[in-house]
């Protein structure tokens, strides 16, 4: 044995004595006799030593993890980060609550006007948006719609290149235009502006020659093409066959039902609004992003908002005037 | 004489029955799709967001020959004084006849509810161009039908001002379903404002090439100089409607190019360079202008060559209307982008490709506008013919 050999082993000795100090700091004894004395004399004091160090490492865990989280966000959360954290809104749930309900006794107010007197505006507030798709698959539960049938899809965009990267969602009901491109091109009068603002469809005139879909510059009407979920299954069930109630009419999308071959669009819910309710994608809407009223009430909740700078409509160059508005 | 009687003289019983046998053929397997479509309520590959396809520029189509055709006929024959079309007139009307039924069949199916068609003529709205341009349809064919009865009957003066009524009216037509597509501001490649002008060019170039295809098919004066003449006078007429349509299309495409905009020309970068570039630059360039000019131009003497030339343009301008309605509507509009992945279905896609059945009610229409020229040529056209030569 050389001298670097002899170094070598007296190091590994000292390891060893420092382990065998460490297990005798933490049980009290030599380690080998505690292993072979645990089973008959010191159960209690075994399982009570192990608790002590696990209680010891649970309580420095917090700890730990808090310190690696920071030294991980440290970069990460820079002035950008904080400045946008900090000017995002931060919503109270009650007066949200709140929101609803002034909405829905608003509406129920315009409701007792004639319906020249009214005038119906939505308003999503894309800050809010999380583009969860609430909206649309209470639209389609609300007016049965089939497959291949949309009425308020929600466009997903992302901006940005990475890492520089931040994502919009972006609900794209019927813009219920002031001015809309897809009434005058209809042949049979199927299609027209309520006094109210609401574009109706009859699907008992519509003749289904689908020029009205071209004709909307927003992609926001879809045609029926017959097709239901359960196709192809071997029986169509209750849910596809029960009548929903658009327009006030019941249609139940069985075979010659005139709302097959025909154009569907978004109408606001407006057989809810003859009830007093708000549309289904206003009041299922998780973040509270979209507003509903009657702009002709300067008092209400709508009117508040398209008082504010940041707003904006969907290709507003056209002059279509769209009745949906957006915030940003 | 005798030679010439017997040329056009239908007593070719195999080549009637030829066609009888090919159109009710078509007919039959048409007759699938025109069963799925009505029955079934199949819509082929139609979606929401390409809601016109292959029946719609099926559709365009076949009035291009329909207007064109009667058009070019009338210029010919009454403008230009090309007496030698005269005895091809009833042949002519009988072709628009077809091409028209072919149409109609063709714009039932693509309705949503066909039966519901009346609705036009009894409840109809005058804001839209759809009205104006079914309406002035109807006028042009009560005007062919018209014209027919006045053939047959040899009434020429009430032929010649049905003529002259019928010129206006259907250039006032085949624009306005170029406006119908011009009008839809939506669709920057629609929008455009020499869309109605466009159409009726292409009509015209239509027109001629079935002309000189029913000349030298059916023309009484066959083997004759006159007949020569005739399809030398039509051969240039061709010439020169081709050229103005290059002229037209080119300079349509240049105004839809060069701003350089991605939104307008991102249509014209689907219909040269999408994955159906080969419709474009094969069927329509190559087979519908490129082989029809250098025919014209290095055979024109040759009438089989100008007959062949003029085949090929009309297969070739068949893919006209579907470039122009597919790419128009196969994209998503600007500020939309996205919209496709929004909501997942099949019938929400900008993806379009015929389907079968789209194919078979075609097949169908083109059938039935084959079986109705082959009769009316049979019972209608040759008494008339007899009868005219007899006296």
């Amino acid at each position: 044995m050389n001298e670097h050999d002899k170094s070598k082993k007296a190091a590994s000795d000292l390891s060893v004595v420092a382990e065998e100090n460490q297990l005798k700091e933490i049980f009290g004894q030599d380690s080998e006799t505690s292993a072979e004395k645990l089973p008959e004399n010191n159960r209690k004091g075994f399982l009570k030593k192990a608790a002590t160090i696990l209680g010891m490492a649970s309580m420095s865990l917090p700890t730990l993890v808090k310190e690696g989280l920071a030294a991980v966000t440290e970069d990460r959360t820079d002035e950008y980060d904080a400045q946008f954290i900090e000017d995002m809104p931060v919503f109270d749930i009650d007066e949200e609550e709140n929101m609803i309900i002034r909405m829905q006794k608003e509406l129920q107010t315009a409701m007792e006007k004639p319906i020249e007197e009214r005038s119906w505006v939505m308003i999503i507030d894309l800050r809010k948006c999380t583009g969860c798709g609430a909206c649309t698959v209470s639209c389609v539960a609300e007016n049965h719609l089939p497959a291949g049938v949309v009425y308020r899809p929600v466009i997903e965009e992302e901006i940005g290149t990475y890492p520089n990267v931040s994502q919009q969602s972006l609900p794209r009901p019927c813009m219920q235009c002031e001015e809309p491109p897809c009434v005058p091109v209809c042949p049979v009068n199927a299609t027209w502006v309520r006094p109210d603002g609401i574009i109706d469809m009859d699907y008992d005139q519509c003749i289904g020659c689908k020029y009205c879909i071209t004709a909307c510059p927003y992609h926001a009407r879809t045609f029926d093409f017959g097709i239901n979920y359960t196709d192809g299954t071997p029986a169509k069930q209750p849910y596809e066959k029960a009548a929903n109630y658009e327009y006030n009419k019941g249609y139940t999308h069985d075979d010659g039902d005139p709302v097959i071959g025909s154009v569907r669009k978004c109408h606001f819910c407006t057989h809810k609004l003859e009830e007093g309710m708000l549309p289904s994608c206003v009041t299922t809407c998780i973040g509270y992003a979209t507003y509903f009223g009657d702009a002709n009430n300067q008092d209400s909740l709508v009117s508040e908002l398209l008082g504010q700078r940041n707003q904006f409509r969907l290709k507003e160059e056209l002059g279509t005037k769209p009745r949906v508005y957006y915030l940003t | 004489m005798s030679t010439n009687t017997a040329t056009f003289k239908i007593d070719r019983n195999k080549d009637f029955k030829i066609s009888l046998g090919v159109s009710i053929a078509a007919l039959l397997i048409g007759a699938i799709g025109i069963f799925q479509m009505f029955v079934m309520h199949y819509h082929g590959a139609l979606t929401s967001y390409v809601p016109w396809g292959l029946l719609v520029g099926a559709y365009i189509y076949m009035i291009w020959i329909e207007v064109g055709t009667i058009l070019a006929f009338i210029i010919l024959y009454y403008g230009m004084k090309m007496k030698s079309l005269e005895k091809l007139t009833p042949v002519v009307l009988i072709a628009a006849i077809s091409a028209l039924a072919a149409a109609m069949t063709l714009v039932g199916t693509k309705l949503g509810h066909p039966f519901r068609a009346w609705k036009v003529f009894l409840e109809p709205s005058f804001s839209s161009v759809m009205i104006w341009e079914i309406w002035t349809h109807i006028l042009f064919i009560f005007l062919l039908l018209g014209m027919l009865y006045a053939t047959i009957k040899n009434k020429h003066v009430l032929m010649k001002r049905l003529s002259f009524i019928s010129v206006p009216i259907g250039i006032v037509f085949i624009s306005l379903v170029g406006a119908l597509f011009g009008v839809v501001a939506a669709r920057p490649f629609w929008n455009v404002s020499v869309m109605p002008l466009m159409f009726f060019i292409a009509s015209i170039v239509a027109g001629v090439a079935l002309l000189i295809l029913i000349h030298l098919l059916f023309s009484p004066t066959k083997g004759t100089q006159a007949y020569t003449k005739t399809a030398e006078k039509l051969t240039r007429t061709f010439i020169g409607a081709i050229s103005i349509g290059i002229i037209a299309a080119l300079g349509n495409a240049i105004i839809i190019a060069f701003p350089n905009v991605p939104a307008y020309d991102e249509a014209l970068q689907l219909v040269l360079f999408g994955p159906y570039w080969w419709t474009t630059w094969i069927i329509h360039i190559g087979i519908g202008i490129i082989i029809p000019l250098a025919l014209l131009f290095f055979f024109s003497q040759n009438l089989k060559a100008v007959g062949t030339a003029a085949v090929c343009y009309l297969i070739g301008f068949s893919m006209v209307p579907v470039n122009i309605i597919i790419p128009g509507l196969a994209y998503p509009m600007s500020g939309m982008e996205g919209i496709e992945e929004a909501f997942n279905h099949a019938k929400l896609s900008f993806e379009y490709t015929p389907a079968l059945v789209e194919w078979l009610v075609v097949i169908f229409a083109v059938g039935l506008a084959l079986f109705i020229f082959t009769l009316g040529y049979r019972y209608i056209l040759q008494p008339y013919f007899e009868r005219t030569l007899n006296q």
